[in-house]
């Protein structure tokens, strides 16, 4: 079946060459106008291999002019945003993860600066991204960079400053108040109290930390009140008719909250260079190049400090040792001393004990650190031929790219040797009479090479264009398009953890199209797609799609009408063939393995054992995304109010599953084996409305412009693979993310109301325990009862953004929301059992006298399995405002700048990100646990033209 | 032409790009037709079923009286707690045991047409050793099936469960009733023959010709085609005296109370199938003088290789040259240990006195202020009490509450719930280091079958076939002198006043066989499955005791309902197959 395309691609050669030699037998004749660049630049929309007219556009495509945002939204990253501008897009697109193309070519756009590119365009319904076969079948943003123009030499700077403010730390219990509380739960275990009173007073006293420890992790001595990231970019354009060329260089640096030991150098350093040129090589044939470095440093001391923020209990150990506690007879701890690599200050030796041999103040002391680099290279040329002298509105483009990425790092690690103190009361005073030490101090002189990432990604793509306009009104679009690329990466050195198989996409796209005057239009876009994941026989399959639009507006009975200025709708069906959902390949052959291995003898003896890991299915076939779309366009009232609506309806079938719940008995699978096959089986729905309004209007001096979009989104498991004895169960017809767990009926209040409640199965049961509903009333509490208790994801979401513009004055403001979603707070944050560190969230706990008050289990030191399982009791409304942006900009007015003066522009900005976040759950919201905490973001910076 | 040549190279290059974009990359996916040209690949059909039998050492302890653990997330901790239902069976055996049978029967079905070697007779012992052991695993596996899911169902027949004979393909009917639980004990008896049939006794190299047991002797004339196949090189894989064992097994198990009402096995045939073990090692004098202590014989463990015996072991796992897992996961915390196996007092009680005398007896001379005085020596061997030592430095292990050690009863998380740890299966001489943060481990091995556990099984179908004083048709000794022989080893007295007393007796020594069952074959994973298949009370609460305040405490109580007895038909199958019924209480 490659035949079929080798043999398209050779047609590609062979009408090239034809072209190519047309040409040059007219070589004379010139005023030939390049159709690609026939548009008008203003109203352009980057789609699928085109630009196409913003009125034109009939597929679910939406699209923000970075550019010109950015001159009163300073963002750092592209796709920062987005959600306050884009209906339907939430970081996934109707609900699925996207496909992100840069220029056209896969690239991660996670770190690309917002003020390289010129737009970003997310390609929503089918019939919009089908030209990219299959793996875009998700959905497409396709982010086009900025390009030189026409026009004298200019150079644009931009500098920020800003600092980052943490929103909140989490707050859990000090020593003394652990220590009582922990006795709490050991009495309401029945067990013995670890911590004594004695104890317990002399922590609380504070007056022999050492001895006595209380370590709070989010005090001044760990962390700054702020950090601070700056950046500056160059941005140098400009070009004449035959060349244009843009270059953008930039840098960033930013530092780190905490200040601790090696930590307080953390830094990361980005450098980047992106430069592109346009040349008109001849009337007919142009070409361009682009390239891109970036440089990423990022360095790092060692130590989880905010993993272990979550865990280690403030009385747990004592991270440094005072020297003068040391009792200075004993020669013993005198040597230890002596021989110490890690004499912190000069005044202390690591702390550590049995559990805690190692901890992350003493790696920030002592461990080392890591330094990663990253590397990112990409390259890409195109050549574009008109041939319209071979057929009037033919052209011809051909691109190919590659990029390389590469990561490592530099790290340097010393072991250390912690020590526990065994403390006595000397003449009054607290000595430590002994140290036991935990592992040694090394001499460590080698930088090494850890982990190491290389990432190669070469796309291309081959496309005949035509274009032409008969009689005025009849316009017609054809393209025939040759798409693929390959993505390879390799992991460490023993490329262990390397994808043997590369990412291929590769398909054959198809559009033809016709419109009458932009009136009506009629829309065939197509694929045959190919995956070699499948079996021989299956790789190959036509993904067809259809559109038609009618633009009401140009009827006779609107045509005249004062409100409506634009309105055409559009509708469309698609049935697309992909792979994104086949996670490997040949995953539709069954074999056996025999890697493991068994021993007799004593080991002298022995050989491989064979197990069989998958059954076969040779029938394995695409998944299928089946989609009717309806969408809407309109303009009204002097374009001040600008609407557009898209209806999806979009089944996902064919996905795969191995049917070990309704077909196979157990046994067909274990964790070494496995005789279950892949099969086409289960069905997702997902179907949703998106929108986005906007709203502009100028009085005078004063203008603004206030845009909502949003997007109301269901979705449901149609067929699943799954047997429940209770229907309430089943996950079919159900949303996908329905979230189960069980009905909390509350505490319970004493033993008697646990013997006459039904028996809960996870674990022994005391009053102050969770008390769940026996849904299926067999007298039974087990998975049984776990009920659908909401949606994970939001049915809603929508965003918002504002302009409003007094002469020189520019205030713009952004936020996002979503509702419906629930949640469950289950972290160790708030799950507090066993040996977790207490968070402030026990105090509401339950004991006999707060019964009818208590806002918390009773304590326990066991892993109490009964409690701590998602139910209503820990579930929250995830429903949230957040106010992501505000920004003031003042622009120098035109009058001060004339051609001799050096600028030709300046402005100066301030803004805050994340400022405010609404919601009932606002405290837990803005509260990270075990990692860095969320930063409010405060920014100065400066804009200049010369 | 230049600029001709300039499009060309652009397109050539964009070709060049989609090289393996239309085919996967290759890679080297093996069927079972390997089997029939490459013999290591269909011996590894074979020995890949070795791989799912069960740990002995598995702690099933955790959930009966004899232990608790301080793991609190420990599976066997939720399910004697409440937690055990048929979608949440921690002692399930339905995976394992019929995926075990899978590999088999499919070994099984090709066997024969596999080019084992080239010489023909060597070939055909091949075939008859493997073939042996896959109809002797077969067995095996079906029993702890029915061990762990046989009982009564819905409709309250004695219910085995589905005999699977042939390899089931994802074509395969899967909607098989249960057999009767008579007709599998008879399938696993049937194919334990089978192997018996098939395979030497043990794997033993032969001198000569003469020496090739009769079986085999019209096949094979060279003995060292003989050594070949069924020689020492074989020690550990399935054999005749393994297969054996099993029957023994089973028949103790159909032939108990729980299931004798539909097993159609009666104790005589469990002592007979013991006895047939027994007279291979030359009955009680076969009984190894150690055996007892066989997890800490240092000279006998030190000496093991080549996958040989000690004479307590009929068969075992593989030797662990260095092994400290045991003690990192049990010693006590002040030896760095994890403290996990918590023996209870109940255990504690149920040892002798070392004159023989349980310590509710009269002529006992208990001293309940003074409780390990005077006590069995196995009582010593097996647990760590208030003031035992341990370790290579002899360390004293204080577990009071009021010894302010680590080791004390709730100290840690890593302390004893019950003041007691477990001493047996480890070896004193495992360290750990604490400079380095390593363990010394020691030469060491997990038992499969041990002698003592046959002759305990003798003695149980013995007493109750022939009475205390009785013996079988194919053996001179008595359920008495089987447990004299043990309680000889254990305590070390000859005259043994309390075993006379029970001789008398079938009930009282139908009791002594029982708890000499539970002290010797303790945390070796019997004590669960021994109270079900004698119907025992199941929820005796687990009792813990305070060396500092002489207090018996109540560590953690047992909640098994009454069908517990019988495990459950997994929860997912039944709702799968309409033919496969519940066993009863469990649905």
């Amino acid at each position: 079946m490659n035949k079929v395309f080798i043999n398209f691609l050779s047609v590609f050669v062979v009408m090239l060459c034809m072209g190519v030699f047309t040409v040059k037998a007219q070589e004379n004749q010139d005023s030939i106008v390049t159709v690609l660049a026939n548009k008008a630049p203003g109203d352009l929309v980057n789609v699928a291999f085109d630009t196409q007219e913003k009125k034109d556009v009939l597929g679910a495509i939406s699209s923000v002019d970075i550019d010109n945002l950015l001159d009163k939204n300073y963002q750092t990253y592209a796709l920062d945003g987005i959600r306050s501008f884009v209906g339907g897009y939430t970081g996934n697109i109707w609900g699925q993860s996207p496909l992100v193309l840069v220029d056209g070519i896969p690239r991660d756009a996670s770190n690309l600066n917002a003020t390289e590119v010129a737009s970003v365009t997310v390609l929503k319904g089918a019939n919009a991204v089908v030209l990219y076969g299959s793996r875009a079948a998700k959905g497409v943003i396709l982010i086009t960079t900025k390009r030189g123009k026409e026009q004298a030499l200019t150079i644009q700077t931009r500098a920020n400053t800003g600092f980052f403010v943490p929103k909140s730390y989490p707050n859990y219990l000090d020593a003394p108040s652990y220590m009582t509380l922990y006795n709490e739960a050991s009495d309401n275990d029945g067990i013995a109290r670890i911590y004594s009173d004695e104890t317990i007073y002399n922590t609380a006293s504070g007056t022999r930390p050492y001895r006595y420890p209380d370590v709070d992790y989010f005090s001044s001595e760990f962390l700054r009140e702020t950090y601070n990231r700056s950046d500056a970019t160059v941005e140098v354009f400009g070009g004449d008719e035959k060349t244009q060329y843009y270059t953008n260089l930039g840098m960033s640096y930013n530092n780190d909250i905490i200040k601790y030991g090696e930590q307080g150098n953390n830094s990361d350093l980005n450098f980047r260079v992106r430069g592109n040129v346009d040349m008109q090589l001849t009337s007919w044939l142009s070409a361009n190049a682009d390239a891109y470095v970036r440089f990423d440093n990022n360095y790092i001391g060692r130590g989880d400090f905010w993993g272990q923020s979550s865990y280690m209990r403030p009385n747990w150990f004592t991270p440094l040792i005072p020297i003068s506690s040391l009792d200075s007879e004993n020669t013993a701890l005198q040597n230890i001393i002596d021989n110490s690599n890690n004499i912190i200050d000069g005044e202390y030796l690591l702390g550590g004990n049995n559990a805690v041999q190692t901890n992350a103040f003493a790696d920030m002391l002592a461990a080392g650190y890591i330094r990663y680099k990253s590397r990112v290279f990409q390259y890409k040329v195109s050549a574009i031929a008109d041939l319209s002298n071979t057929i009037k509105g033919l052209s011809f483009k051909n691109t190919f790219s590659i990029d390389y990425s590469n990561y490592y790092s530099e790290a340097f690690r010393e072991n250390y040797a912690t020590y526990q103190p065994t403390w006595a009361n000397m003449n009054g005073v607290d000595r430590i009479i002994s140290l036991t030490s935990y592992g040694d101090d090394t001499n460590s002189t080698n930088e090494y090479l850890g982990d190491s990432r290389y990432e190669q990604t070469t796309s291309f793509y081959s496309q005949l264009n035509y274009e032409r306009v008969f009689n005025e009104v009849h316009n017609i679009t054809g393209n025939l398009i040759g798409w693929g690329y390959q993505s390879r990466n390799s992991v460490d050195s023993g490329h262990e953890g390397s994808d043997y198989h590369s990412t291929n996409n590769t398909n054959l796209g198809i559009q033809a199209a016709y419109n009458y005057a932009d009136k009506y239009y009629v829309d065939f876009s197509g694929a045959v797609v190919h995956s070699a994941k499948l079996p021989k026989g299956n790789r190959i399959a036509l993904s067809p799609t259809f559109t038609v639009g009618w633009r009401l507006s140009d009827e006779n009975f609107l045509k005249n009408s004062s409100f409506i200025n634009n309105l055409k709708i559009t509708a469309s069906y698609a049935n697309l063939n992909q792979d994104i959902d086949i996670t490997d390949y040949y995953m539709y052959q069954g074999y056996y393995d025999d890697s493991g291995w068994y021993r007799w003898r004593d080991n002298t003896m022995g050989g491989a054992t064979v197990l069989s890991e998958r059954g076969s299915n040779p029938n394995l076939g695409f998944v299928k995304r089946e989609e009717y779309r309806v969408g809407l366009d309109g303009a009204f009232l002097d374009e001040k109010l600008i609407l557009n609506v898209n209806y999806f309806n979009q089944a996902t079938d064919g996905l795969l599953t191995q049917g070990a719940n309704t077909i196979y008995p157990s046994y067909y699978r274990r964790w070494d084996y496995s005789y279950l096959p892949y099969i086409n089986f289960n069905e997702d729905m997902r179907t949703g409305v998106d929108f986005s309004v906007s709203h502009n209007n100028k009085l005078g001096n004063f203008e603004y412009e206030l845009g909502v979009v949003g997007m109301i989104y269901n979705s449901e498991a149609v067929v699943r693979d799954e047997v429940y004895q209770d229907e309430y169960q089943n996950r079919e017809g159900k949303p996908l993310d329905a979230s189960f767990g069980y009905i909390s009926e509350g505490f319970f209040v004493d033993q008697a109301d646990i013997d006459s409640h039904a028996n809960q199965t996870f674990g022994d049961v005391l009053p102050g325990d969770l008390k769940y509903r026996d849904v299926n009333g067999d007298g039974i509490v087990d998975t049984r009862d776990q009920v659908d208790l909401g949606r994970s994801g939001s049915p809603f979401t929508y965003g918002v953004n504002l302009t409003l513009k007094y002469k020189d004055w520019t205030l713009f403001a952004m936020g996002q929301g979503q509702s419906g979603a629930i949640g469950y707070k289950n972290s160790p944050y708030f799950w507090v059992y066993g040996n977790r560190k207490y968070s402030e969230h026990v105090l509401g706990r339950w004991t006999p006298e707060t019964a009818n008050s208590a806002t918390y289990p009773r304590l326990t030191t066991t892993s109490n399995t009964n409690n701590f399982r998602n139910s209503t009791f820990w579930r929250f409304d995830n429903n949230r405002f957040d106010l992501t942006k505000v920004q003031l900009t003042y622009d120098f007015p035109d009058t001060l700048f004339n051609d001799r003066s050096l600028l030709s522009e300046f402005s100066l900005y301030v803004s805050g990100q994340y400022l405010l976040t609404v919601s009932k759950e606002r405290e837990m919201m803005e509260m990270n646990v075990g990692i860095a905490p969320q930063y409010r973001f405060y920014n100065l910076g400066l804009k200049a033209a010369f | 032409m230049r600029r001709n040549i300039l499009l060309l190279f652009v397109f050539v290059l964009s070709l060049s790009s989609c090289e393996n974009q239309f085919d996967p990359a290759v890679e080297n996916f093996k069927d079972l037709d390997f089997m029939y040209t490459d013999p290591k690949f269909a011996q590894g059909v074979l020995t890949s079923a070795y791989r799912y039998l069960p740990d002995e050492y598995s702690n099933t302890e955790y959930a009966t009286d004899d232990a608790v653990t301080n793991d609190r997330g420990n599976s066997y901790l939720q399910m004697a707690t409440g937690s055990w239902t048929a979608s949440y069976n921690p002692v399930g055996m339905w995976v394992d045991g019929y995926g075990a049978i899978q590999t088999l029967n499919t070994f099984i079905e090709r066997s024969d047409d596999v080019n084992w070697v080239e010489d023909p007779e060597v070939a055909e012992l091949f075939n008859m050793r493997m073939k042996g052991e896959a109809y002797g695993l077969r067995g095996v596996f079906l029993y702890y099936i029915l061990r762990n899911h046989g009982g009564y169902s819905v409709n309250g027949d004695l219910l085995g469960v589905p005999i699977l004979t042939e390899f089931q393909d994802s074509g395969a009917d899967f909607n098989i009733p249960r057999a009767s639980y008579q007709e599998c004990v008879e399938q696993i008896l049937s194919d334990l023959d089978m192997a018996i049939s098939l395979l030497p006794i043990e794997y033993n190299n032969v001198a000569g010709p003469g020496q090739i047991p009769d079986k085999y002797a019209n096949i094979v004339t060279l003995s060292s085609n003989y050594n070949r196949v069924m020689g020492d090189f074989s020690n550990q894989l399935l054999n005749g005296q393994i297969a054996m064992a099993f029957r023994s097994k089973v028949a103790l198990m159909a032939a108990s109370p729980a299931f004798r009402n539909g097993s159609n096995i009666g104790w005589d045939e469990a002592a007979n199938y013991s006895a047939d073990v027994l007279e291979y090692i030359g009955g009680i004098s076969g009984l190894a003088s150690l055996g007892d202590t066989y997890y800490s014989n240092t000279s006998e463990l030190n000496g093991l290789s080549g996958g040989n015996n000690p004479t307590e072991i009929l068969w075992r796992n593989n030797i662990e040259t260095s092994r400290s897992s045991q003690e990192s996961t049990n010693f006590p915390p002040s030896l760095f240990g994890d403290g996990r196996m918590n023996p209870t007092h109940n255990l504690v009680r149920a040892f002798p006195m070392s004159n023989g005398y349980p310590i509710t007896h009269p002529s006992s001379g208990y001293d309940s202020s003074e409780p390990y005085i005077n006590r069995d020596p196995r009582l010593s061997n097996y647990i760590v009490y208030d003031g035992s030592v341990l370790g290579v430095n002899d360390t004293p292990i204080y577990t009071g509450t009021n010894s302010g050690t680590d080791d004390a009863i709730n100290r840690l998380e890593n302390s004893t719930r019950t003041g007691y740890y477990m001493k047996k299966r480890l070896r004193m001489d495992v360290n750990y280091n604490n400079a380095d943060g390593s363990w010394q481990g020691q030469i060491n091995y997990t038992p499969r079958i041990r002698y003592t556990e046959i002759f305990l099984n003798y003695a149980e179908a013995a007493n109750e076939a022939y009475g205390p004083t009785g013996a079988s048709s194919n053996a001179s000794y008595s359920a008495v002198d089987v447990i004299k022989a043990i309680r000889e080893r254990a305590l070390g007295i000859t005259d043994d006043p309390y075993l006379d007393e029970c001789s008398v007796d079938k009930n009282k020594m139908r009791d002594l066989i029982r708890n000499e069952r539970r002290l010797e074959l303790s945390f070796e994973g019997f004590r669960f499955w021994d109270l079900r298949r004698w119907d025992e009370d199941l929820n005796e609460p687990a009792r813990g005791y305070d060396a500092s305040t002489n207090e018996v405490f109540d560590v953690e109580q047992r909640l098994y309902e009454d069908y517990m007895v019988y495990g459950p038909i997994p929860f997912s199958e039944v709702l799968k197959y309409s033919a496969l019924l519940q066993n009863n209480g469990w649905e």
